[in-house]
């Protein structure tokens, strides 16, 4: 259960990092 | 059927964690909930289950503050398939990327019920484990996402994620997924992304967090050779005339040479191989060998493709396996023939950027230049196979997903990949691919049917 929390913290975290991260936007070529 | 245990309504900034921490009860309150739904893809007694799960998936997406919560029907009015739930929550700004999270809500079968230690579909709490079935596979790992969204919204004080987020929690994949590459295609407009997470897949260790990077594709054939137009009597013609079987044992023992690499042409013309870098982060898990051999139905030596280690050969080599093979007599007693025909069935394992068709092509060529004359050749496959699919680790959103896994887990993160494959997978050079990032959990399974 504890797993499934911290989950849940990569989670909350993984969207800010990629917000941060400029390579991954619209139109950079991953799309 | 649908409780929410989860208080929503208050949006302070505060530290993720903290959210979390406070949330934790109300959180497996709904999970023990939507578990107790079996929704059991496989079985047709349960299919009213699958759709009340996307029901009961949909209403919590929708109080968790989801703007736009879908349930979409998959098959034909005539031959209709299990329900779909997608969920879309835009970021504030439009340049920010989107992100598509694939799940699923159905579970596997629960037979042979005298194996569990508990009722599958009321969850049980053992130690810091929360058993049931789909707990772990996948119900688990996909609404924690939904907690993850708030947490990050509470991180923030914001009232819109900092990327697009959108779900898309498949309802068949535990009966193959018969309609999902055709769901695909129909809402490619829907579900245009720049980055996916694949929720389903295993975290190597508690202690030791990972990122599955890959998972292998697959295709499959059965090949049939046909000699005389009956059985003859080997006193007769043996030694005068082609043996199929003699021929199939020939063609199959041909498939692999002495290094164990595999002998269809072209086979490896695509493969992307593995990086050094790679390599020496695989090498850095904590493998032990006798335990998988005992795993592995107590196998009693590892084997497989020379220079490659055994974690690289089940995760990041390609392979053809012959699952089975028959023809001729073989019932009791003898029976001195020459058979007029043989059989077997052969699948490969991808990788990227291995193409199914092009391997099935390979393996018609591999057949004809090793059918003795004489002998008649069929080769026959079923549907389209199951591309390979692979992201670099050294690409953007996979580091990004590292660095969120190692500042939730407090310790490095490794990388591993997945030996089988899940639907509609891509390979990394397709034309307009988005970004592949498996996130996985380990099993929480103490007993093999629990999860």
């Amino acid at each position: 259960m504890g797993m499934l929390l911290k989950g849940a913290e990569a989670v909350a975290y993984l969207w800010q990092e990629l917000a941060l991260t400029a390579e991954v936007s619209p139109g950079a070529g991953t799309r | 059927m649908h409780g929410v245990n989860i208080g929503w309504e208050a949006i302070t900034v505060m530290d993720a964690r903290d959210y979390i921490q406070e949330q934790a009860a109300g959180f497996f309150g709904d999970l023990k909930e939507w578990l107790s739904i079996p929704s059991i893809s496989a079985d047709p007694g349960h299919h009213g289950d699958v759709r009340a799960s996307a029901d009961w998936l949909a209403a919590h997406l929708r109080t968790t503050g989801f703007p736009q919560v879908e349930i979409w029907e998959t098959g034909t009015a005539d031959a209709p398939g299990l329900p779909a739930v997608f969920a879309c929550w835009p970021a504030a700004d439009p340049a920010a990327p989107t992100v598509c999270v694939y799940g699923h809500h159905d579970v596997q079968p629960v037979e042979p019920l005298s194996e569990w230690d508990f009722p599958p579909f009321e969850p049980t709490q053992i130690g810091d484990a929360l058993l049931g079935r789909g707990a772990s596979d996948d119900k688990g790992q996909v609404l924690l996402h939904a907690l993850g969204l708030r947490a990050c919204l509470a991180a923030s004080g914001a009232s819109a994620p900092p990327v697009t987020i959108k779900l898309l929690i498949e309802g068949e994949e535990e009966s193959g997924s018969p309609h999902f590459a055709q769901l695909l295609a129909a809402r490619a407009d829907r579900l245009a992304c720049d980055v996916i997470v694949v929720s389903d897949t295993t975290m190597w260790a508690a202690d030791v967090p990972s990122l599955c990077t890959g998972m292998r594709g697959l295709t499959a054939a059965e090949i049939t050779l046909r000699g005389p137009d009956t059985d003859l009597h080997s006193g007769s013609f043996g030694g005068g005339v082609p043996n199929p079987v003699h021929a199939m044992a020939a063609l199959l023992a041909g498939l692999h040479d002495g290094d164990g690499r595999v002998t269809v042409p072209g086979f490896y013309d695509n493969v992307v191989n593995l990086t050094a870098k790679e390599r020496e982060l695989f090498a850095r898990l904590p493998f032990d060998e006798k335990a998988w051999l005992a795993d592995a139905g107590n196998s009693q030596a590892v084997a497989g493709e020379s220079g490659y280690t055994t974690l690289e050969r089940i995760w990041a080599r390609p392979t053809a396996e012959i699952n089975g093979m028959w023809g001729g007599y073989t019932g009791p007693g003898g029976k001195t023939i020459v058979p007029r025909e043989a059989h077997a069935k052969v699948s490969f394992r991808l990788v990227a950027d291995q193409d199914p068709a092009q391997v099935l092509a390979g393996l018609h060529e591999y057949v004809a230049a090793h059918t003795p004359r004489g002998i008649e050749a069929a080769v026959t496959s079923e549907g389209p196979g199951v591309r390979p699919s692979s992201a670099p680790m050294d690409s953007p959103a996979v580091q990004a997903g590292k660095r969120a896994v190692e500042r939730a887990f407090g310790t490095e993160a490794l990388f591993t990949r997945e030996g089988g494959q899940r639907p509609g997978g891509r390979s990394r050079r397709d034309p307009g691919r988005p970004t592949g990032l498996h996130r996985g959990w380990p099993e929480l399974r103490p007993h093999p049917r629990a999860q």
